[in-house]
């Protein structure tokens, strides 16, 4: 069983080999796609929305096809603003409008992360602070809605934002941690990354129907494990 | 001349540079803050060495190609008097001149064999103690009229440094010469004012009055990036008005004529863009041959307009031009073959560059700036 992951941008890059390290312990990460043999993973970020369609996918299709020894091709998007189906179904055009032919023996998995992978790590209610002092900066974020009882897929922005929902939610990650005194940056996700962070997403996805798109993320890598 | 490689420490701050390799066309690429501009510095230090220049804690060793086709290699060490402050060394008053960093250690070979040998005794040149000279100075802005030495001593100043700061302010735009009709008469050729150590205004002026044609070659790449650019002169004003100072009635001015505008475009009206653009592709085209082009945020400097005129200035091969280049942005890290390319690292204060196709770049499908972009060296390059 060989993986090929074509990842939305950065933060992707930093925290999928860390997760996979777990959650598919049987694969190992190769540097080059070219060098896959037995259960080997390769994964390479799209450096963001739409370059990740428009020039990513379309290489990651042609290596793939001329290794001819991936199983899947498993391409992590932001729904952004989207709902799932509207985002598969805009990959799906892409792929036909452009004639992009994925060899057979490879099958494409597309898990759209909704809205972004930052709305993933605000499933974990022990980093989420229920009493806020007026003062702190995530207070008026505590009051428009709490993800710790409520789907943080579920969670829109308020009137005032201009920004996207997935901004909106990175900013709500980032003064949500900072009230734990814990940093989190694009670049430098640092704490999310760890497997304790990850087992409360686990421990979130199956104690609640919270984080439907995390849990076919989830879901996925058990089949592969189990292949 | 032709920089083959450089190893390079600042004792007073630590900072090491481990053994890089040119090409030439070397593009550095690496995250803020790895030490990229560093190493363009670093050069640029040597080049002031060269010049007499007493800088503390210096050690290097270069090994580089003359003009005239001789190997060189260069190595010395000044003594270190510690960390000293740059804002403090700008401060210095002439009783800190005579307290100068003294060099240590300092050898000259020429295609393999020992030519000066320096310790803090003496210097041995060709096994011969020289006078006493001074400590403070290198041995190629001592001995510079020697035969041995003059040509690398001029090969030094063929370092240019392109930074993005360069020909901004309106001053620096309006450069004047006033010498420029005494200046015409020296440089007739092309190689003359290649090699002359004018500006590159008075250049593109000496160029536009006695090579005209080679003047029509730069204006020919000026207007394929803005083709709405009919043609350019280098022209007094055309003073219609009897307005213009007396003094200004002589000298040439850069203007050009654009495409369904009746009038011409003076250089101080021109944008900054459109300016700047016009005096890089002036730069690539006037400099001497063997002139090693150093250019800090390519983007930023010479730019993305200028890409092509930089490639095929290298693909010129008579004209020996060498270029070490930094860049962020994705456009010419794609633009430019990743053969080109080092990855630039640090560890504490030791950076190291490393060729991209070492890291596997260039195997892949995919763009090769999302292969850099995806690189742990790259995207970590700063390990403290």
């Amino acid at each position: 069983m060989n993986i090929y992951f074509l990842v939305e941008g950065k933060t992707e890059l930093k925290v999928y080999p860390q997760w996979l390290s777990h959650l598919t312990p049987k694969l190992s990460r190769i540097d080059s796609a070219q060098d896959v043999s037995i259960s080997n993973y390769f994964l390479i970020s799209g450096l963001g929305y739409p370059r990740l369609l428009d020039v990513a996918l379309v290489n990651s299709v042609e290596e793939i096809n001329e290794c001819a020894n991936y199983d899947y091709l498993v391409l992590v998007i932001d729904s952004d603003d989207m709902s799932e189906q509207e985002k598969v179904a805009e990959i799906q055009k892409f792929i036909n409008d452009n004639d992009i032919v994925l060899n057979p023996s490879c099958q494409l998995q597309i898990i759209t992360q909704k809205s972004c992978m930052e709305t993933w790590f605000l499933g974990n209610k022990k980093v989420y602070t229920s009493s806020v002092g007026k003062h702190s900066d995530f207070y008026l974020h505590s009051k428009f809605y709490d993800v710790s009882q409520q789907d943080p897929e579920l969670m829109d922005k308020p009137e005032k934002i201009a920004g996207s929902t997935s901004i909106y939610h990175e900013t709500y990650l980032r003064k949500m941690l900072a009230e734990k005194n814990i940093r989190y940056s694009k670049s430098m996700p640092r704490e999310v990354v760890e497997t304790h962070y990850l087992k409360q997403l686990q421990k979130r996805v199956s104690d609640t129907q919270h984080l439907s798109s995390l849990k076919k993320f989830f879901h996925l890598c058990e089949t592969i494990s189990t292949q | 001349m032709y920089i083959k490689s450089l190893i390079y420490e600042d004792q007073s701050t630590d900072w090491k540079l481990e053994l890089i390799e040119f090409k030439p066309l070397t593009l550095l690429v690496g995250v803020s803050g790895v030490g990229k501009t560093q190493i363009l510095k670093s050069l640029l230090n040597l080049k002031e060495i060269s010049r007499g220049s007493s800088l503390n804690g210096l050690k290097w060793e270069i090994e580089f190609r003359s003009s005239k086709g001789h190997d060189y290699k260069w190595c010395g060490a000044f003594e270190n008097k510690g960390f000293i402050s740059e804002i403090i060394s700008e401060l210095e008053d002439e009783e800190d001149e005579k307290n100068k960093p003294n060099i240590s250690n300092e050898q000259l070979f020429i295609n393999g064999a020992l030519i000066i040998d320096r310790t803090k005794e003496g210097i041995l040149f060709n096994t011969i103690k020289t006078v006493k000279l001074s400590q403070q100075e290198s041995v190629i802005s001592l001995l510079k009229e020697e035969d041995q030495i003059k040509d690398i001593h001029e090969d030094f100043k063929k370092i240019l440094f392109d930074n993005n700061a360069s020909d901004s302010s309106r001053f620096e735009r309006l450069g004047i010469d006033t010498e420029i009709k005494s200046k015409s008469k020296k440089y007739k050729t092309l190689q003359a004012i290649r090699n002359s150590d004018e500006k590159i205004k008075t250049k593109l002026c000496l160029l536009y009055k006695n090579q005209r044609k080679s003047f029509e070659a730069i204006v020919n790449s000026f207007i394929d990036i803005f083709p709405h650019v009919e043609s350019v002169k280098i022209e007094p004003i055309n003073d219609n008005n009897k307005k213009l100072p007396f003094f200004f009635k002589e000298i040439p001015f850069i203007q050009i004529k654009e495409k369904n505008v009746c009038h011409w475009i003076e250089e101080f009206k021109m944008s900054s863009g459109m300016l700047r653009t016009l005096m890089h592709i002036a730069e690539l085209y006037l400099c001497a041959d063997n002139t090693v082009i150093l250019i800090d945020e390519f983007e930023n400097s010479l730019g993305i307009n200028c890409i092509n005129q930089v490639t095929q200035s290298i693909l010129e091969s008579e004209r020996n031009l060498q270029f070490i280049i930094t860049s962020h942005h994705p456009y010419i890290i794609n633009d430019m073959n990743f053969s080109h390319w080092k990855i630039v690292t640090r560890k504490g204060s030791t950076v190291t560059a490393i060729d991209a196709e070492k890291f596997g770049i260039g195997k892949s499908k995919h763009q090769a700036f999302t292969q850099l972009a995806n690189l742990t060296a790259y995207s970590e390059g700063i390990d403290s």
